[in-house]
């Protein structure tokens, strides 16, 4: 039986050109519009992130005086004049604190998107509790001796940075873990070189070069406009769907065909069961022919396809639990209004919260956690880390959300569903 | 097979919609339920059709209360709504075959009823049309149709002739009848034309304000008139103040007026000419006839109402 109501919804939807056309046409032409003219605004005209990261640095050592140690220590050594002196003054040129301080995440270049705030180490602690910042780097006593001994007597492993991120900044703390690998990493060539005598006080750490588009950074594949697009728009239109079966059910109810499938000893939670396997099915055969059909348009691949169809069915799932729900709303207050106020405003404010139109979570934290509240922004940050190259253990957490989320809504339109008597 | 509506009351906050209603309909019988717009014939159907509980009151089949068990009744009830319970977008076949389906028919006994069914209504040519492309006849036609797919023994039409050509509303009426005769469906009809009812009609229930006014065979409901007369004058130009005067006068009960047609009922037992003429005169009024009808059910609705069916 649900399956005549499955095959009853879909010829519906088939048969309603306006509907397709909205569900279907009108996402593709918005990527496609809003892709190409955003295009070098989002991807970046200079290739620069559009990122704006908060960044704590803690200081557990003390650069001089680890420096002073060093030169004590160089200069009881059993060296020549002149070697004492190179590494004397290769020493006191190096600062490896200061030129990340400074150079590195302090200069120019990054200056535009990093904000530096140097903390006491007592109030480590605190910081870490605090949301506004997307990384902190911790420099551990002792850090400038060790890069020295390393880099000039190479006797030890340098001691290294330590580094939290921002789980909920993961695409700005990335950004900073980057840096931060490559300032390591120039460190480490820098070292290799001490230790082969190649290095004289001439020698300068080059500058860290920062390249990025969209939002994107680190090692994992950028995100384009067009594809950010695709998957804004195809989550923005899919909750449609929602809002049509919503009306489609209510019309039913208005038509008194409703009546009819009561009549037929069909029991309401049957009907449900049927809206909301229904507009599961529909809204996981819109998102695959959106995503195929722009996928091909314009040669985007999906890295994982598995992880993709898991996330869509979430998806399909929260938006299946949203047409249930508004079914028994409109049944409710005996009108379509629900469904219209839903298409019309929350569609609109759950896309702008979600980032469909723009990447809104980098306002701010709060706009960045009310996102990802809504079905189609959780679900958004899943399909771009996917796009990203990211694996599906890294988007379990937004799958487990949406089916969460579809879940409430299922029980939520059980509560709201009518009684017997005024059904009809 | 008896189904039977006992005491309904149908209370929507402080009205009373429907108020102490009872009837019956035994099997291979049709019955009429006629009473003007706003009567609470749909209310009363809903309730015995079991889509709404009633307040008080109880729907029984076979002398068992349906109202917690609907599920005895829905199986052997086939109810046509007033609207046009159909989906515009589908074809007339699919909306057989979806309605089928949720009836529990499937494979070839549902497409055996389906044939079935287009040939009883005479859709079987445009079976694969959009409905949305119908004529209303065609819509009411295949509005019974869906309601005949389980082989029901009871049917509830609600005013299903409502809208459409006289063509149309024939062959419906010709369909009823053959389904009571050749299936012994049991019909409750409900409708505002006297005409159909008496076409179709073994008992007639009259309703009006939530309440059964009459009940009774055709014959029994115009025998209530056997005591008045029908009298329907025909006049070249209608004048208010002989309409007025005869509202005044005692003996006249009723007075209609439809285009030049001016209907009154009177006492048999008077002679009511002289009284008429004497009238006419005095408000310069012009017969072209007067004559002495046989009273019709709608003679006899006026009479209990005081008002049209269709007013």
């Amino acid at each position: 039986m649900i399956q005549s109501f499955i095959k009853k919804q879909f010829l519906l939807f088939i048969r309603n050109p306006h509907e397709l056309l909205v569900l279907l046409g009108m996402p593709f032409i918005l990527v496609t519009i809003l892709g190409f003219a955003l295009g070098n605004v989002m991807d970046g005209d200079d290739g620069a992130p559009k990122i704006h990261a908060k960044i704590a640095l803690v200081n557990e050592g003390n650069e001089q005086a680890d420096i002073q140690r060093f030169v004590h220590e160089v200069e009881s050594m059993k060296l020549s004049a002149n070697q004492k002196q190179m590494m004397v003054h290769t020493a006191k040129a190096m600062l490896p604190v200061t030129t990340l301080k400074n150079e590195v995440l302090g200069s120019k270049e990054l200056k535009k998107y990093i904000k530096v705030v140097t903390v006491q180490p007592s109030k480590l602690k605190k910081v870490r509790q605090d949301d506004s910042y997307a990384a902190i780097i911790k420099v551990p006593n002792g850090f400038t001796y060790s890069v020295l001994r390393n880099a000039l007597l190479g006797e030890q492993q340098p001691a290294k940075l330590s580094f939290y991120v921002n789980e909920g900044k993961e695409m700005t703390s990335e950004f900073v873990e980057d840096i931060v690998l490559e300032f390591q990493q120039r460190y480490s060539m820098f070292s290799a070189l001490g230790k082969s005598g190649f290095i004289n006080h001439s020698f300068t750490i080059p500058d860290i070069h920062v390249q990025g588009k969209v939002e994107t950074v680190t090692k994992k594949k950028p995100i384009h406009a067009i594809t950010y697009y695709m998957v804004g728009m195809s989550v923005m239109f899919v909750l449609y769907i929602a809002s049509n079966v919503g009306s489609y059910a209510f019309n039913e109810k208005q038509l008194h065909v409703f009546d009819r499938i009561l009549l037929a000893d069909v029991s309401k939670w049957s009907y449900m069961t049927g809206i909301f396997i229904s507009t599961v099915l529909l809204a996981f055969v819109q998102l695959n022919i959106l995503y195929g059909v722009t996928s091909s348009v314009y040669h985007i691949k999906w890295p994982a396809l598995f992880s993709f169809l898991i996330v869509t069915l979430a998806l399909s799932l929260a938006v299946g639990g949203l047409g249930v729900l508004l079914t028994a709303l409109n049944f409710r207050i005996n009108s379509e209004q629900v469904s219209r106020f839903f298409q019309s405003v929350l569609v609109t404010l759950f896309s702008l919260l979600g980032g469909s139109f723009f990447p809104s979570g980098q306002l701010s934290d709060f706009m960045n956690t009310l996102g990802n509240f809504t079905p189609n922004g959780s679900s958004m940050s899943a399909y771009l880390k996917l796009l990203q190259g990211y694996g599906l253990t890294e988007v379990t957490h937004s799958i487990l959300y949406l089916c969460l989320f579809s879940a409430a809504m299922v029980v939520a339109s059980v509560w709201a569903f009518p009684k017997r008597g005024n059904l009809s | 097979m008896m189904l039977e509506a006992v005491e309904l009351t149908k209370q929507f906050k402080q009205t009373k919609v429907v108020n102490g209603v009872n009837l019956y309909l035994e099997k291979g019988e049709i019955v009429g339920l006629l009473g003007p717009n706003g009567a609470g014939k749909s209310t009363t159907i809903s309730m015995i059709s079991t889509l709404i509980p009633p307040t008080s009151g109880d729907v029984r089949l076979n002398n068992k209360s349906v109202i917690k068990e609907p599920s005895k009744l829905r199986k052997v009830l086939g109810v046509v709504p007033q609207e046009i319970a159909l989906y515009s977008d589908l074809s007339a076949k699919e909306n057989l075959q979806f309605f089928g389906r949720i009836h529990r028919l499937s494979g070839a006994r549902l497409q055996k009823k389906v044939d079935e069914i287009l040939e009883q209504i005479g859709l079987t040519d445009r079976q694969n049309d959009l409905v949305k492309h119908f004529s209303g006849g065609m819509k009411r036609r295949l509005n019974i149709g869906v309601a005949l797919l389980h082989e029901p023994e009871f049917i509830i039409m609600d005013e299903p002739t409502v809208g459409i050509d006289p063509q149309s509303r024939n062959y419906i009426l010709e369909t009823v009848k053959r389904l009571n005769e050749e299936k012994q469906m049991t019909v409750l009809y409900t409708s505002h034309y006297m005409e159909e009812v008496e076409f179709l009609c073994d008992r007639i229930y009259i309703m009006d304000k939530g309440s059964i006014i009459a009940s009774g065979t055709k014959e029994e409901i115009k025998n209530i008139l056997s005591s008045e007369n029908t009298v329907e004058m025909k006049v070249e130009k209608v004048q208010e103040p002989f309409i007025d005067a005869l509202r005044l006068q005692p003996v006249v009960n009723h007075v209609t007026v439809q285009d030049r047609v001016i209907t009154i009922l009177a006492p048999k037992e008077i002679n009511v000419f002289r009284l008429l003429f004497k009238l006419a005169e005095e408000t310069n009024t012009v017969f072209t006839s007067v004559e002495i009808k046989t009273p019709t059910l709608e003679d006899v609705f006026l009479h209990l109402t005081g008002r049209a069916l269709r007013d």
